[in-house]
This record gives structure tokens, sequence and C-alpha cells, in this order.
């Protein structure tokens, strides 16, 4: 509940300075509140089909620590109608409140149950006690003759005098037509008049009661002034709100409204103010009104409710003839805003749309615009934005934004189109962007096959899906099926999904790059091996190799003159390989010009030309053992710097 | 003839198996009965079923995808489907389903690379491997036998495979460092998956994720894989190269 601030109180008497303190005793008494109590009620608890209750959960001394959530039974629609909440110190009794509002309806008449819920509230958890309530048929369109002040009946004789001064009425901007459309919207203003001393606190936020009309974007903060209605001063309560018809005939526009209504016991007030001077009382403003009875007058409640008294109102259908087809029941009058299109597309890939409809009229009906040509693409539903321009959201602009899939390839003419119905004057429009020239890359979608539910397809048809049909007649409505399921398995090689498949390719790379450092490295062995100062060097070699075997059997066996034919072809093979020449020009004379007269060499050869020329005389103190030591010690003069002791130097074999 | 013997056993054998296998309806062939009959639930158990019997199969896993995608599990639809794309990375019936699951389950993927890294995935990730893994073997293959018999092969030829083993070697390196983020995807499989600070279950929840959503896991702590922005419970998302049981 909202306990309502007199106006004039604030803004002319002094006790505004006391306004610290008052706040300050207002949260210390708070603090020193009972424990949060929780109560559940709907008001009223009987109401026809096509109406709604009020269910009102109470917390009293506490908050909410989360919204309550009741369960709706088969048949009943609950929905959040706000929170209220009020603080109020009555005889010195600070009790506040917060109370949580719902609507509850039902299509059906009947007796319906809300069962018991959870409700979390300062701190602890209560279960509400289950509230029953009644929808009776529905009721017949109220008599014009309903006066405009419905006062609680229950009320006693106070109730009823505060009730009579309380009315409500719903003010329309001046209109030409008597007659509205069905889904226009019209701004209202609701104004609920009270006594001007009197205390209020609402006890629900203005409600639609009546068929063929909706309430919308009620403003959340109402207005408070005074207003002077044929010479009596009330204080006015305003909201704003949009009213959209909803359906076709004669309805009166009922809006209602709970308030409670505080009115001093006057007896009281009137007894403790002085006598006038001149007939009237000084403190008969209501300034003194509100100041003394805050302050000195015990403030009784009355509950009353307020209806409006509306005329039947002509709500007529809109003419089906000349609708457009991509019309989705926008009523006002509207322009195209900023729009952004695609500069290129791909078959099948989603491609952003952004467009914004400006103007006045009823927002919540509208829908995206259609982008055209419609059967060439797909598209999804939008995300809206809407931004009102005044407090009942009857003008402003409401931006869409959309994905869109192309679905059929080539050059397109896009440009994005909307039809709405203009009330003012009566018949449909249609608005539609300036057409762009578009290339959609790719093919268009063939058919799909038969799919999997028919179990009489072909492996081979299986094998060959082709991917699902996106063509629809109408744009976003029809959906896209699935490619068909596959009717065999086929073979795939799981390289990535198997750990020891990975584990093999790993080493199939390491084998590939080990072949191929191995064959760099045949060939470089191949290279070198194919050199021909190698090939020569490995032949001179093993000639050497095979004259001093000879030489060292030859010596075994005492076979003077096959020793010295073998020891001559080792050294000539050996002075030839270093010396880079042919075995067969290393004569004695060669050898002399090279080496030192002495050498090891020189000697070996000499005596071997001895024996080659005198062989009768070759087994003649033939020392083999010193032989082979001068063979040995020839070889090593082949090298640079390499010429040993002389043979005379040698060991003297005995004679 | 002898000789032919073992040769003939090597090829028999996989028809041998086949013919001993196909004693009645497979997982297979059950699950696709029972998505023909709009048992869903059941043709996701056969395929499972199938799934451990003879591993990830591309045929397999679309299957899956389709099935779970007329249950209404988006999640693990995609999951389904970009493991099968994995196998089939050319299959547009698959790509089409994918395609279709990420509009329902309302997890667009803006993969557009740019232009120079196109050519990158004109090829499927295991699909660059086999590439580069053929060529490297050509080139061993030219190294050997060049190794040997150079002199006589004409060097013309000789230069144009090896220049063209190389490059391709080098494309599919290029290719699968590039890509390589692939193998660490993973994709949400329910809806509104919890992102905590840190691999524990009492720990603060840091965002919500859509079921379909693409991740990228990193390292499994307990029932817990590192993302982005936190730890994600492995049973609220799943790699998509790393095929296991469920």
């Amino acid at each position: 509940m909202v306990t309502l601030i007199d106006p004039q109180s604030v803004t002319k008497t002094p006790i505004n300075r006391t306004a610290p303190f008052a706040l300050v005793t207002l949260f210390a008494a708070l603090a020193v509140a009972s424990a949060a109590e929780v109560s559940v009620k709907i008001q009223p608890n009987s109401f026809p089909v096509g109406r709604g209750g009020q269910l009102s959960v109470t917390v009293t001394g506490g908050n909410f620590d989360s919204p309550p959530n009741p369960q709706a039974p088969d048949g009943v629609t609950i929905r959040s109608y706000g929170r209220n909440q009020s603080v109020q110190i009555i005889n010195g009794r600070v009790n506040q409140s917060i109370t949580q509002n719902f609507i509850i309806s039902a299509n059906e008449p009947g007796t319906y149950t809300i069962p018991s819920f959870e409700v979390v509230a300062g701190g602890k958890k209560t279960t509400t006690d289950p509230v029953s309530f009644t929808v009776t048929t529905a009721a017949a369109p109220p008599s014009l003759s309903t006066p405009p002040v419905a006062g609680n009946p229950s009320q006693g004789a106070g109730g009823t005098a505060a009730a009579a001064d309380s009315f409500l009425k719903l003010e329309f901007p001046p209109r030409k037509r008597d007659y509205v459309y069905v889904g226009e919207m019209a701004p209202v203003r609701i104004k609920a008049y009270f006594p001007p001393g009197a205390k209020i606190s609402l006890r629900s936020a203005p409600r639609p009661e009546g068929e063929g009309f909706t309430l919308h974007h009620l403003s959340k903060e109402p207005e408070q002034d005074f207003e002077v209605v044929n010479g009596t001063k009330y204080r006015t309560v305003s909201w704003f709100a949009g009213i959209s018809t909803v359906k076709a005939g004669h309805y009166p526009i009922h809006i209602g409204l709970d308030a409670t209504v505080m009115t001093p016991e006057r007896s009281r007030t009137r007894r403790m103010r002085p006598p006038s001077l001149f007939g009237g009382s000084l403190f008969d403003d209501p300034f003194f009104d509100n100041f003394f009875d805050s302050a000195f007058t015990h403030l009784v409640p009355h509950d009353v409710t307020l209806t409006t008294n509306g005329d039947p109102l002509d709500i007529r259908s809109l003419p089906a003839g000349d609708r457009p087809k991509d019309f989705s029941g926008a009523v006002g009058n509207f322009s195209l805003g900023s729009y952004r299109l695609p500069a290129d597309a791909t078959i099948g890939e989603p491609r952003k749309i952004r467009v914004t409809i400006e103007g006045r009229g009823n927002f919540d009906r509208m829908s995206a615009p259609i982008l055209e040509p419609a059967a060439h693409w797909k598209t999804y539903t939008a995300k809206t934005e809407f931004k009102p321009e005044d407090v009942t959201s009857f003008s402003g602009s409401k931006t869409f934004e959309f994905n869109a899939v192309p679905q059929r390839g080539g050059d397109q003419q896009v440009q994005l189109t909307f039809s709405y119905f203009d009330p003012s004057e009566g018949a449909y429009k249609s608005l539609s962007s300036p057409t762009i020239p578009l290339k959609v890359a790719g093919s268009a979608a063939t058919p799909p096959p038969p799919t999997a539910t028919q179990p009489a397809a072909s492996a081979a048809a299986a094998q060959t899906p082709a991917v699902p049909s996106t063509e629809s007649g109408k744009t976003g409505q029809t959906p896209v099926d699935l490619a068909p399921s596959r009717l065999t398995l086929g073979t795939d090689l799981p390289l990535l999904t198997a750990p020891g498949l990975l584990a093999v390719f790993w080493l199939l790379v390491g084998l590939g790059v080990l072949l191929i450092v191995a064959g760099f490295v045949i060939r470089a062995v191949r290279r070198r091996n194919a050199d021909p100062q190698r090939v020569a060097a490995r032949k001179s070699a093993r000639a050497e190799s095979a004259a001093l075997t000879e030489a060292d059997a030859a010596a075994r066996n005492g076979d003077v003159i096959a020793f010295f034919n073998a020891a001559r072809r080792a050294v000539q093979t050996r002075f030839a390989a270093a010396w880079h020449c042919p075995a067969e020009s290393l004569t004695i004379a060669e050898l002399r010009h090279r080496l030192p007269a002495d050498s090891a060499a020189l000697t070996l050869l000499r005596q071997a030309d001895a024996i080659a020329y005198a062989p009768a005389q070759a087994g003649d103190a033939f020392d083999a053992e010193r032989w082979q030591a001068i063979l040995q010690r020839a070889l090593v003069e082949s090298g640079p710097g390499q010429v040993g002791p002389s043979p005379e130097a040698l060991p003297v074999p005995a004679q | 003839m002898k000789r032919f013997l073992p040769t003939a056993t090597l090829l028999l054998l996989p028809v041998a198996v086949v013919a001993f296998a196909s004693d009645g309806p497979t997982p297979f062939e059950k699950g696709n009965k029972a998505f023909a009959s709009d048992d869903y639930a059941g043709a996701v158990a056969a395929y499972h079923e199938q799934l451990e019997t003879t591993g990830p199969n591309a045929s397999l896993l679309f299957n899956l995808g389709n099935a779970h995608y007329r249950l209404g599990k988006y999640g693990p639809a995609i999951l389904a489907y970009e493991r099968a794309l994995v196998l089939d990375p050319h299959a547009e019936d698959i790509r089409a389903n994918l395609r279709l699951a990420r509009r329902a389950a309302t997890a667009f993927e803006d993969h557009s690379p740019p232009v120079w890294e196109t050519p990158l995935f004109w090829l499927g990730f295991d699909e660059w491997l086999f590439v580069g893994l053929t060529c490297l073997m050509l080139l061993a293959v030219i190294s050997l036998v060049h190794a040997f018999i150079g002199d006589r092969m004409p060097r013309a030829v000789v230069r144009l495979l090896v220049g063209a083993s190389l490059a391709l070697v080098l494309i599919a390196i290029i290719a699968v460092s590039t890509r390589r983020a692939e193998l660490s995807r993973g994709i949400v499989i329910t809806s509104d998956a919890k992102v905590r600070l840190s691999p524990f279950p009492s720990a603060d929840v840091v965002a919500t994720l859509p079921a379909g959503r693409a991740v990228h896991i990193g390292k499994k702590h307990g029932g817990y894989f590192r993302i982005k922005n936190g730890w994600i419970a492995a049973t609220d998302a799943r790699p998509v190269y790393r095929i296991e049981p469920e």
C-alpha cells in the first residue's frame, strides 16, 4: 500500500523542520517492531468471468526475502501486479507493511482454491493458508446509471461519508470519432478524487473492470494535486496509462481502485480549534486540518472501492477486405525509421537485420517488418527494444533485430515492408524501405531424400543424403526438418578421436623423418665411396696388403726371391699412393732423387734387384727377420719426413 | 597355390567377421528402427551401445545427433554433430543438421576466419594431418630412391615432387598449428551450465552457459574441466575430440 503525502503540507508547513526527528523516530520504531507476519487475502473474493480479483500477500514488520510464488490451480491465471509499501503511525503505533499483489482470473465459473505456499520474509519461512475465491458467470455490462462513486457498503456512516466525497474519473484525449477500432490504443488519465483533509492509503493500483479493453503501461508513481470541482476542493491522485481495445462490440470502460480513506473524528478536532472572529475559523484551511489531524486527531480508516462510470464505447472490427498479407496487428500511425540490411549473403548463413518503427499507437501488437522477397528468406523471432516517448508508451520507437537466412542464391532486390492500420483514416497503410541489390552466394538447397522414418529407402540413397530443405512458402513459419539419418555405418579412420591411432601417426611421422635423413646419409656415403682418389687408395691398400701377406709367407718359407718380389711391390705400391704416381714408375733411380741414400726403401730395392739378377745367391745369408724389419721401415718412409735410420743401423744378424 | 593362401585368408577374414557378426540386428540398426518409430530415447541408447562396441563413426554420431535433436536436447545433438564432422568433415547433411541444432539452441557460431586462413579450412583437421604425413612419406621415399639411383632419375621430376611435397608439408604444418585450438574444443551439453570460480561444487558461480555453447576445454581436475573463465562440471560439457563412453 502507498500512503499518500499531502502535497500542501509538504510545501507550506513548518513541520518540514521536524522531518529529521520524525524519520529518526520512525526508524527507531521500526527497529523495535515485532517479527514479520504474513497474511494472504483475495479481494473481492467473488467476481464474474472476465474480471479479476486481487491476491495480496502482505508482510507486516518485515520484508520479503524472495518474491512469493503462489501456484495457480487449473483454469486460473495469476500474474504479478506490483508491490506496495505502507508505513503508518496510528496512535503512536508504527505499522510497516509490504504487499505483493497478484491479479487472479479464471475463464470458467466455479470455486477455486489457491493452495498454501511458502513465503520467506524477515529470515523466516511462513506457509500461508489456502485461500478460496469464487468466479461467477459473466456479469452484464454495468448500468449507465451506476453512480460515479462506489463506497464499500460494509462501512458505517463515517465510511459512507468518506466514500461520498471520493470518486474516480477516466479522462480521454479529445478525439474526432465516437468509435474506436479493435487494437487501437489511447492514452488516458485515471484521476481519483479524495476529501482534502483525509489521509489516503491505496490498496491497489487502478485495474480494468470489464470486457473489451486492457490497461497498459500504468505509471508507477501517481501524481498528487488539489483540484476544485463544482466549488468543492479535492485531493487528486492521477495515473497515466494506455487503454487498448481487444474485441468489437459496445463495452463500457470501467476502472476500479481500492483505497483506505482515513478521516478525522471531526467533533473532537472542532472542539480544539479557537473560535473565529469573523464567523469562520482561521484553521478552516485544509492545511490546518491536516496539521491538527496529524498531530492531535484520531483517524478513522474507511475502505472504499472506486469505479469509473464509463459510457459504452463503440469498438469496431478492423476491415478485412483490403487487409495486407503482412499486416500483423499494428494499429496507429507509424513510419519506418532506421534500418540495416546486409551487403552480402551466403545461402544458409544467418545475417542480422535491424529496423526501427517510429510513431504513435499500439506498439504491443506490432510484429517485425517482413524482409522481401519473403520466399527467398527464412527469418527468426526478433529481439525487440521499445523506447517510449511519453508516460503511457503511446508514442515512441520500437527496434527489431532478427536473423534472416537466405534460401536461394543469385541476385535479389531486398527490402523491408511493414503494414499497419491507421484508425484516423480507417485504412491500412504499408511502409517499405528502398530496394537494395544483393547477391547471395552459394547454390540452392536440393530437395531432401526419403527420411529414415521410411525404412524402404535404399542404402544408396542413405549414403548420399542431401541437405535438408529449407524452402517454405511463408517466411519464418515452416520449420525446416533434419537431414535424414543414415542407414549404414560408413568407414572412417578416427585418427584424432582414438588416442592409439594418434600415437601411430606420430610414429609414422618419426619414421618418415628418419627415412629422409637416412636417404641423405646413404647418398653422402655413396658419393664419398665413388671418389677416384679414394678408389685408387683403396686399390693401392689392397695391393699393398696382398704383397705384404705374400712377403710374410715367403719369409716364413725361406723363399728369398718371392720375399723380395713381394717386398718390392709393397714398397712401390705404398710410395705410389703417397706420391700419386704409378707404382711401375718407381725405380731405384726415381727413389734416389726423393729419398736419402741410406733409406730402407732404397736398401730393400737394391737387394731385390740383386736377388733378381743373381738368383743363385738368393739363399745365402738371408736373414728374414732383418729384411722384414727393413721392409716395415721402408713402408714408414713413405710418409712426409719419415726417413728412418739407415739399414746399417739395424741389428746385423749373426752369420 | 600355397603362396596365395595367406593372401586369400587376409582378404576373406573381414568377410568372415562380418558374416559372424551379422547374427541379428546391430545396435546401430536397432537405433535406426527405434528412431523410425519415434522412440528417440531408445535410439540414443542403441547408438551409445554401438559407440561402445565399435568406437566412433561419422554415420553413428550423425544419427545420434538426430535422435538428441528430436528429443529437444540440442546440446548433446550439437556435440554429436561436431564429432561426426571431425570424422567426415565434408558431409553436407551433418553440417545442415548442425546448423539447425545451433539455431534451435540459439547457439550461433560466427566462425569466419580471415581471408588468408580460408584455405586452411578447405580440409578437415585430420585430413591435413594425413596430407602432411603422406607428403612426408613421399619425401622419404624420394630421398631413399634418390640415394640409390639418383643419377638415373629425371632431375626435373625429382625437383617437382620434392617441391610439391615440401610445400604441402609446410601448409599442413601451418594449418594444424593454426587450428590446434580445435583439439581442445568442447560443447556445453546441459542448459544453464554453471561456470564456477574453482573446481568445487561450493565455489561461486561466475557465469551460466546455454546448451550448445562451444568452450575451450583445458585440464581436468576432479569432476571439472578448466575453461576460459572458470571451471565447468564434466557432466555439463564434453570435449569434441575425445570420445569416451558415457
